[in-house]
């Protein structure tokens, strides 16, 4: 049976595989790897900008109306209107503006505006992967066309 | 052999960096809260004093409100400020006068012959002052809970500045 089996195929051809294969197997596999990386981090971006630019205004209203509470504004008014009483009573000074200081207010805003800040610089980081991504996704839509 | 040794001499010297900055950043940060705590005291003494003698200063049943204060103690958010005070001027006696702060609380300020009382850049009297004024008082607390103030300034409520404070 074998002996008639290997008289059948005897005729086919043995292909042997291109010597780089194993190497663009490989690569193929990477660049997989990356694009789903890149997804990732590009929906994270997304999610980050979005959040961060919807509170903004949120949190810059409540600084302000914090800071007019507080009435801090009088006491650095007053503090620069006469800057030598300043000086000669600035332990009073600064316990005063210290005590009224919006913590909250300013607590909030600026881990805002931090988020904000580090979701723009994760995009200009990362932007050529962001485009690598979109244009990897366009071709397969127009190849898939 | 020279290149191990130079390998492991770079990475002695970034493990220092390190431990160098974790250790200012731990003093910083240890800085900043005690300067938190040392603030957040000052209001607390003032405050406690600031009640235990409000029916001394102001009025009040003759045992105080002390009892109530102990029973509720404050939110920590409630604690009044003791060395700058901005609010409006609502009765004026001898050497002292009564502000109402922006949490719509009176303190009592009293006035030496070395506070300083401002309207613009010009100096003024004590007996220019007068009830509906609005004025910036920077001082300090005494153990009856009255602030001496070493500086009062007068606000024109015409000025281009913030309207009152005002806890909402």
């Amino acid at each position: 049976m074998n002996k008639k089996n290997r008289e059948n195929f005897s005729n086919f051809k043995i292909i042997e595989p291109p010597s780089d294969l194993y190497e663009r197997i490989l690569f193929t596999i990477k660049k997989e790897q990356e694009l789903n990386k890149a997804r990732k981090t590009l929906f994270g971006f997304l999610f980050l900008l979005l959040i961060s630019i919807t509170t903004l205004p949120f949190s810059f209203n409540f600084l302000i109306s914090q800071i007019q509470v507080s009435g801090i504004i009088y006491l650095i008014t007053t503090a620069f209107i006469n800057l030598d009483v300043f000086f000669a009573l600035w332990n009073d000074f600064l316990l005063a503006i210290l005590e009224s200081l919006p913590v909250f207010g300013i607590l909030f805003f600026i881990t805002n505006l931090g988020l904000f800040l580090f979701a723009i610089r994760l995009f200009f980081n990362k932007k050529d992967y962001y485009q690598k991504y979109l244009l990897s996704k366009h071709l397969n839509l127009i190849s898939f066309i | 052999m020279n290149e191990e040794k130079q390998i492991n001499k770079k990475i002695n010297q970034d493990i220092l960096k390190w431990v160098i900055i974790g250790l200012l950043i731990f003093a910083i940060m240890l800085l900043i809260f005690s300067i938190g705590v040392f603030v957040g005291e000052k209001k607390a003494e003032f405050s406690c004093r600031w009640a235990e003698n409000y029916h001394k200063n102001f009025a009040g049943p003759r045992q105080g409100f002390r009892k109530n204060w102990q029973e509720n103690p404050p939110f920590p958010g409630d604690f009044i400020e003791s060395h700058g005070i901005v609010g409006e001027i609502i009765e004026i006696k001898e050497n002292e006068f009564v502000i109402k702060g922006k949490d719509n609380i009176e303190k009592l300020i009293l006035i030496t012959e070395e506070t300083l009382i401002q309207k613009g850049r010009n100096e003024i009297k004590k007996e220019d002052l007068k009830a509906g004024d609005l004025v910036v008082v920077i001082g300090s607390p005494d153990k009856e809970g009255k602030i001496e103030a070493k500086l009062i300034r007068t606000f024109d409520k015409n000025d281009k500045m913030p309207p009152i404070p005002k806890r909402p």
